[in-house]
């Protein structure tokens, strides 16, 4: 019997333990994951701070993108003539000017398609939530902060449309539903003018509740979208609306998709009102005296936005000249183009296939125009205090596989002005999305495709050419040619846009609205070939990339898996697969 | 010595009769343990021990001499052996062997003596004539190699083999224990149907990063995902799963256990064996169970091994002269200038300027051909019939192949130190109760050079023989612009990593017979705790290189730097830290009414699993079980399980999986009891609902929610100060309505045994239809913004067979065995929401799960003409020598519609045989091991089509570019033309696969070859005090016969290669 009493001491003792185990241990965690949270700890109806929201608001903001080396480590503008890329592997740029893409094999780092409707579900999930937050902050006249915020979100958001509007035509807008699992998702595309619409009634619907340049207080808000800036992008989106890629040569002239169904060139009026009230209202801006510095400088005078990039070496380090170690080490990983060095005037502001321009072959960078040095090195330039050496086996161009110029050229611009300096420093490198100079250009381009040649462009052109250090000359027209048609207008302001904003992804863009790629994007393009024999130089030219361009990319494939799983899309013209 | 080994054999009966004499047995064990110890290492202390131990025993001398007349058989621990049938050869006189392993000695001396059991080799032994005159006759047997126990372990129990229904394959310590392998599953690929093994490294590769989840015990293996577990070598699968393994009851993945430890693994693949796993049910079981107390004579033994590796296949780089003028070939393909002048080559080539034009073979240079690898382990039983124990303690090492510096204070090689303790105590408290308390110890410390061991492998196969000189004339390390790490400072100068993780576990099993209440109920509980922790030591340097440019006219060179400069750091890093706890309780009921027998079984149990800063995972069963058989001829069995899982939405956390089972011993029937020749002819059938659901579920996927993004991606610097700006951003969509995803797996099968159990014969057939499989739907349109996720929509079908033969006889004592296991795995997808695809050959629907689609290869164009006939794929700038797609649809374009499967078709078949014989002590056994119907995918496209961009320059390329396509070669190349800085419209266009760079992965192994002699009784007897010695050798990997020529069929390049090993050990037993 004792041994029984034991027996069941331990049969409970046992049981009790098993309770336990299973009982047991529970309440010690969280039922969920806190550090997972949820919307409602997002966009906190106690958050007066808004500490979560504007954490959101600043993803919001990251979808803005930064065009430096932007296209896997080149830039865009190494797909146009201006440049090549150095790479001495297969490269995204080389494929987008080779037109090396389909349907089935989109290019990720230009032709995005998912990223941007990632961007936009990210601001209007920020739209429609934000007026939660009972934020305590004002601004401008004393409204709570919510509505700028909201605003900016808008921005961004009317900002990836357009960003998907020009390179695919009229996309589906999904407006401000930020879609769930159970959502239909087979939309179809909105027409151009659809899209233009959208995103120009946004623009103007934000224009008042944005904050106003200057901001005060540039350390903690720099970098905020301003009124300004919206008016800018309204600026571009209808310039390129009235552009003829859209408005009139549109690839599929019935096709809405791909354009206004019909040419009118009172959007080139549009465009140029647009520009006038910018540069009408906003009397803030004004051109920066020395070209160099507006990239590196914060908050200058002629920046309109900007995507914040940092205080570092990295331009100079990815796109520097080869030949220089330690802190000045330089992949040289952009080569311009002879035919960019080209198209910049002489110092008098004449072409240099302009027999009086005095141009000198033997001598080509001697008296052209001082933003040509601005923009590249050339053999014979001085940077970090040494001469650059690009010829054949010089220091800057060493023989053997190592990635190094192509063309004799490397990247100049958006650089410190580090001619003279021993060694590359810390340098700010902000992406400038929108500066005063494109909104003149906007102008002068639209007045006179609407209106032709007047005063009020010269001067812009005038205005322009004069900060860059061109001379008056003796008719003060700094030389461009009095009296021109509109065509030679035409032609003047194109290559001023394409020397002012080279390497500033709007060649790219600009020769598809002008539907000058066909013409451009079929030559060769072309670098220099330099022997050193003795003290002197032997230039040869040499075609150092051949491009090909079709009437189809005109507009970018949308990716084939898009179309497949939505019964609703239609594929842009040329593009089946 | 006999006495000794006699007292030994009664000791347990001794101690059987009174538990009084338990201290006084202990007392002696652990005195004579100690001197044995000695013993070993000083032979002239056998006579001290001699006599101490008579001493101490000496109450006993009368009942050793009573028993003089006497033969007794026993193992290799000299414990005693029952039912050992003895046949005097010539004669019809045949003895038994009694309780004690004792049999009547009533034979002439001369006569020859034929010993049988059914676990040992059959041994002969001729009567000698001092056999009989007091000298006490005595005849130990050696275990077979192939053990084939009436009980077997099955998930939280064991139970007659005859009983069970399912599909499992067993190996026992002596096939787990040939290989010396720092992982136990190196001897797993080849002995088990139903398991295949694919071995991807040839070392374990340490994690040393932060918060890393895997590399735990207990972390369990996810189907595709990869094996997340301290298993970092091997990859497993059965019947599409990855396994999940028990050890000894618990669920935890524990494969650096010490081989020399574990009893048996088996791998059971039916519904049944993994019904009370609930929501992990759909995987098999790889059970592994780990040696226990087994009886309670003392016994120890010792095994020590010594081994030297070797690579398998290194790859042969193209010297620098080659590469040089191979690389000036490829950039004139592509229309750029070429990189290499005449004057090059020719340095290149003789050799003349080693500092400007060097020619180095970083395989040679940086690694060692040999690498030293030992285990050692020592371990003791013992105890009587109140408690019982087991300790065992193992170490093990192994270093690995690169070369090291004299001038480093500290070790830089690869290596692994590992240090296992074990040990388990089981107590009778009463006769119902049973306690078994088992602790296991484990730390494991890592080293490989500062600069990690992976990047230095890399960077070896990427690297060119003339990138730059090891050294500089000055002694600087050397290196340019594009090779700004020195991969010999990387090798010897780079610092250290070491890590170092630590395993407790404690287990406690409590077992209570409640006979006296119910008669043949029983309790049984475990509950078992333990943790894991996992840390680094980052040691690490970096120099500078240097390229050095030579005056002109033999001035003075210069120096220039490049690369990083960081003097040696000192981090610790925490990789992970893990808490298991898991519970587990049932009652066990069994009776037998006439010939009915019945057995029921309830279980419950709790994991939980707390892994870093997760919340713990609290997976959960409660199960029912009943098995029943008439007369062993009949069987049924049923089981249902509700499991919980706590990662679910509330209301979708429970859920029920059941499997029940069919059998008939045709061979009992009345109708072929008296065929002889047939001893069993069993049909069983196997059906359950079963699921898969913890290990996949995501992290509370059910939930909709952010994530803070601090540096870098979604956060953007704020104001002229750029600020950091941290980011907040949506997480993947969420599923509410998540599950487990479910199966229905059936397996049918037949174990035949024939002519006296010679020959035995399983076989298997199964068909696993896996359904609600998690997979994002195929309308994920971008518009959404967000990632798609996983939804319960997936369909797969999973069927195949295996087939296990074995033989085993003997030839008086030449004892020789062979077995043969086969297995296949089909697949067919049955649905996958894909998709609209034109073509039937472009679907995955309805074909295998493995394929995979590409484009075909047509051999390589030929002239510019056959180009502009032929179609391609748009954009891409194509030329003689590049590869020929077909166009499947001649629509006049290749793109995806012409896609078709290249790959992975046919269904996975993996064999294995092990030969084996035991003759006079010699064992010899050897392991082919084979796999067919498997591909691989040649993609690597720094080995296949070398030049690929590095750094600023251009990277390796191998001997093989010697076969490329050039105009005079056309007929006869094998590879596409050269090209520099990657080549994608031959490497796979559009990132698209083809099927020119698919080869058949077939290979057979000689897995592993085993040599061992046992010094003959009259020896370990006389001269040893009984101890039994075995010498023995063993190798691995020795030879590979396989289809693909380049490289390993198993481990790539990038990896730790193969290992050859050549080992020698020795393992003394009493």
């Amino acid at each position: 019997m004792r041994k029984m009493k034991f027996n069941k001491y331990i049969l409970l003792l046992s049981l009790a333990l098993t309770g336990a185990v299973f009982t047991g241990c529970q309440e010690d965690y969280e039922a969920v994951p806190l550090e997972q949270f949820t919307e409602d700890f997002v966009f906190s109806n106690t958050d007066s701070l808004g500490v979560q929201a504007k954490r959101y608001l600043n993803a919001v903001y990251y979808f803005l993108p930064n065009g430096h080396n932007r296209v896997w480590a080149d830039y865009l503008d190494a797909a146009t003539d201006d440049a090549v890329s150095s790479a001495i592997t297969e490269n995204d740029v080389t494929r987008l000017a080779r037109g090396q893409y389909t349907a089935q094999s989109t290019l990720g780092s230009e032709m995005n398609w998912g990223r941007y409707y990632q961007g936009i579900r990210m601001a209007t999930t920020f739209i429609n939530n934000i007026d939660v937050v009972p934020l305590m902050e004002t601004f401008n006249d004393g409204q709570p902060l919510n509505s700028a915020w909201k605003s900016e979100a808008r921005f961004v958001r009317a900002y990836l449309y357009f960003q998907l509007v020009k390179r695919f035509g009229g996309v589906p807008l999904l407006g401000d539903e930020a879609p769930t699992l159970e959502d239909d998702l087979e939309l179809p595309r909105n027409s151009v003018e659809e899209c233009v619409d959208f995103i120009v009634t946004e623009l103007d619907d934000i224009r008042d509740s944005l904050r106003i340049m200057p901001i005060s207080d540039l350390n903690s808000n720099g970098h905020v979208v301003t009124r300004e800036a919206a008016m800018a992008l309204k600026s571009r989106v209808l310039l390129y609306a009235a552009s003829p890629l859209f408005n009139g040569g549109n690839i599929d002239r019935a096709n809405p998709l791909t354009g206004y169904p019909s040419a009118d060139p009172i959007r080139w009026k549009d465009a140029a009102d647009a520009a006038k009230y910018f540069i009408d209202s906003y009397s803030f801006f004004d051109l920066l005296p020395e070209y160099k510095d507006i990239f590196i400088t914060s908050a200058n005078s002629e920046i309109i936005f900007h995507r914040q990039g940092g205080n570092n070496r990295e331009i100079e380090t990815r796109n520097g000249p080869v030949g220089f170690i330690g802190v000045n080490l330089g992949d040289g990983r952009t080569s311009p183009s002879q035919n960019l060095v080209d198209a910049f005037p002489m110092k008098n502001g004449k072409a240099i296939s302009d027999p009086t321009s005095g141009y000198d072959p033997a001598n080509m960078y001697v008296n052209r125009d001082p933003r040509l040095k601005a923009t590249i090195l050339h053999n014979g330039a001085t940077w970090l205090t040494e001469v650059l050496e690009t010829f054949d086996g010089g220091v800057n161009n060493p023989t053997g596989s190592v990635q190094k110029t192509k063309t004799s050229y490397y990247l100049r611009k958006f650089m410190g002005n580090f001619e003279n300096e021993n060694e590359y420093s810390d340098t700010r490198h902000d992406w400038i999305m929108f500066r005063y100079a494109e909104i003149l250009l906007n102008y002068a381009e639209a007045q006179n495709e609407f209106a032709g040649p007047s005063p009020e462009i010269y001067q812009v052109l005038i205005d322009i050419r004069n900060r860059a250090g061109i001379e008056p000359g003796d008719d003060g027209l700094y030389g461009l040619k009095a009296g021109m048609t509109k065509e030679e207008m035409r032609a003047a302001i194109h290559n001023e846009r394409r020397i002012e904003f080279a390497f500033e992804e709007h060649r790219y863009y600009d020769l598809r609205r002008w539907k000058e790629a066909e013409t451009v994007m079929n030559q060769p393009i072309r670098g220099l070939q330099i022997v050193k024999s003795g003290n002197n130089f032997n230039f040869r030219e040499i075609v150092v990339f051949e491009p090909s361009f079709d009437q189809r990319q005109y507009l970018y494939p949308i990716p084939y898996d898009e179309v497949v799983k939505n019964r609703n899309m239609i594929q842009n013209p040329g593009w089946e697969l | 010595m006999i006495r000794t080994r006699k007292y030994h054999s009664n000791m347990g009966f001794y101690a059987n009769k009174d538990a009084r004499h338990l201290r006084n047995y202990y007392l002696k064990t652990d005195i004579m343990f100690k001197f044995y110890r000695i013993a070993n290492k000083h032979a002239a202390l056998l006579l001290v021990m001699m006599l101490l131990v008579s001493f101490v025993q000496g109450q006993d001398v009368d009942q050793l001499m009573s028993i003089a007349e006497s033969g007794i058989v026993t193992d290799n621990y000299g414990n005693p052996i029952s039912n050992v049938t003895i046949h005097v050869k010539g004669q019809e006189k045949t003895f038994v062997t009694d309780q004690a392993g004792r049999f009547e000695l009533d034979v002439e001396p001369g006569q020859v003596l034929v010993l049988s059991h059914p676990e040992y080799y059959t041994s002969k032994r001729k009567v000698k004539a001092n056999d009989l005159s007091g000298g006490g006759f005595s005849v130990s047997l050696h275990d077979k190699y192939l053990k084939d126990p009436d009980q077997m372990d099955v998930l939280y129990g064991s139970m007659d083999k005859e009983s069970f229904l399912g599909a499992a394959s067993t190996i026992y310590t002596d096939q787990i224990a040939s290989p010396l392998s720092s992982s136990v599953i190196s001897s797993f690929a080849g002995r088990m149907a139903g398991l295949y093994v694919q071995q991807n490294s040839g070392f374990r590769s340490p994690n040393t990063t932060s918060n890393a989840n895997n590399d735990l015990i207990g972390s369990v293996p996810v189907l595709g995902g990869g094996i997340t577990s301290d298993n970092t070598m091997f990859s497993l699968n059965s019947r599409g799963m990855g396994p999940v393994v028990v050890v000894d009851g618990v669920q935890r993945e524990l494969f650096s256990l010490d081989p020399e430890n574990i009893e048996s693994v088996s791998i059971q693949r039916d519904a049944l064996s993994s019904i009370f796993l609930g929501m992990r049910s759909s995987r098999g079981v790889l059970l592994v169970t780990t040696k226990k107390p087994t009886d309670n004579q003392f016994q120890l033994s010792f095994t020590g091994r010594y081994g030297i590796q070797n690579s398998i296949r290194i790859p042969e780089p193209l010297s620098a002269y080659q590469h040089a003028y191979l690389l000036n070939e490829a950039l004139q393909n592509d229309g750029n200038a070429p990189a290499y002048t005449y004057e090059d080559f020719e340095a290149f080539k003789n050799g003349t300027n080693l500092i400007s034009h060097p020619n180095n073979n970083w395989y040679d240079i940086l690694l060692e051909d040999n690498a030293p690898i030992q285990s050692y382990n020592l371990n003791v039983s013992g105890g009587g019939s109140v408690a019982k124990y087991y300790v065992s303690l193992g170490y093990f090492n192994q270093e690995g192949f690169f070369r090291t510096s004299g001038m480093n204070s500290y070790n830089t090689n690869m290596g692994i130190d590992r240090y296992i303790i074990n040990s388990k105590l089981d107590v009778n408290i009463t006769d119902e109760l049973k306690l078994g308390v088992t602790i296991i110890g484990r730390i494991e410390e890592g080293n490989q050079p500062g600069s990690g061991y992976s990047g230095i492998l890399d960077d070896i196969f990427r690297t060119p023989n003339g990138a730059y000189p090891v050294y500089n004339p000055d002694g600087s390390y050397g290196g340019n612009i594009s090779f700004t790490n020195n991969l010999m400072s990387r090798t010897v100068n780079s610092g250290y990593i070491s890590d170092e993780s630590r395993d407790a576990i404690a287990n406690i099993d409590l077992s209570y017979a409640l006979d006296s209440y119910v008669k043949g109920l029983s309790f049984k509980a475990i509950t078992n705790v333990s943790s894991q922790n996992k840390g680094a030591i980052e040691r690490v340097k970096r120099s500078l290189v240097y390229e050095y440019k030579p005056g002109e006219d033999g001035e003075d060179g210069r120096y220039d730097p490049f690369g990083v400069l960081s003097s040696q750091n000192n981090n610790f890093v925490s990789v992970a830290s893990a808490r298991f706890w898991y519970s587990q309780a049932g009652f066990d009921y069994h009776t037998k009414i006439d010939k009915h027998n019945i057995e029921a079984g309830t279980h419950a149990d709790i994991n939980v699993v707390t892994s870093n800063y997760d919340l713990p995972q609290r997976p959960a069963n409660i199960a029912l079980r009943g098995r029943y058989n008439y007369d062993g001829k009949y069987f049924a069995e049923a089981a249902v399980t509700e499991s919980y899982f706590n990662r679910y939405n509330e209301g979708d956390r429970w859920g029920t999986f059941y499997a029940f089972g069919l059998g008939w011993d045709v061979s009992r029937e009345n109708f072929l009891k008296d065929v002889d020749w047939l001893n069993q002819f069993k049909l069983r059938a196997v059906y359950g609902k079963t699921g898969n659901g913890v290990d996949n579920s995501g992290y509370y996927v059910w939930r909709q929610t952010f994530r803070t993004a601090y540096f870098g991606d979604y956060s953007y610097p704020q104001g002229n100060n750029y600020t950091t700006g941290e980011g907040v951003v949506n997480n993947t969509l969420a599923n509410p309505n998540i599950s487990w995803e479910k199966g229905h797996k059936l397996n049918i099968g037949t174990d035949i045994s024939l002519f006296n159990n010679r020959l035995q014969i399983t076989g298997e057939y199964y068909r696993d239809n896996y359904f609600d499989l998690l997979q994002t739907r195929g309308r994920n349109v971008q518009l959404m913004g967000l990632g798609y996720p996983n939804e319960n929509i997936g369909e797969k079908l999973f069927y195949g067979g295996e087939l296990t033969v074995t033989y085993q006889d003997n030839i008086g004592d030449f004892n020789y065995f062979v077995t043969a296991n086969w297995g296949q795995n089909s697949s067919e997808v049955l649905f996958v929401d894909e998709q609209h695809k034109p073509y039937e050959y472009n679907m995955v629907t309805g074909k295998p799960d493995a394929v995979r689609f590409g484009l075909t290869a047509d051999g390589f164009f030929n002239s510019v003409d056959e180009i502009e006939r032929s179609a391609v794929i748009g954009g891409f700038e194509i030329q003689p020598g590049d590869i020929k797609y077909k166009d499947l649809n001649n629509d006049g374009e290749i793109n995806t519609f012409d896609f078709s499967p290249i790959l992975g078709e046919k269904p996975l078949s993996y064999y294995g045989m092990t030969v084996g014989f035991n003759y006079k002590g010699v064992d010899f056994n050897v392991l082919l091991q084979g796999v067919y119907n498997r591909e691989i995918y040649m993609g690597d496209n720094v080995f296949m089509a070398g030049f690929q961009g590095y750094g600023q320059s251009y990277g390796q390329a191998y001997s093989h570019m010697i076969e490329r396509w050039t105009p005079e070669t056309s007929e006869t190349a094998r590879f596409p033309r050269l090209a520099a800085g990657g080549n994608s419209y031959n490497m796979g266009p559009n990132g698209w696969l083809t099927s020119f760079w698919v080869e058949s992965g077939d290979y057979l192994r000689v897995k592993d070859v085993y040599l061992a002699y046992t010094l003959p009784d009259v020896v370990c007897n006389q001269l040893l005090g009984g101890t039994k010695v075995k010498f023995f050798v063993s190798g691995q990997n020795l030879f590979t016969g396989s289809d693909v020529d380049l490289r390993d069929p198993e481990v790539e390049f990038r990896s730790y290669p193969l290992q050859r090993v050549l080992s020698t050990g020795i393992n003394v037993k009493f």
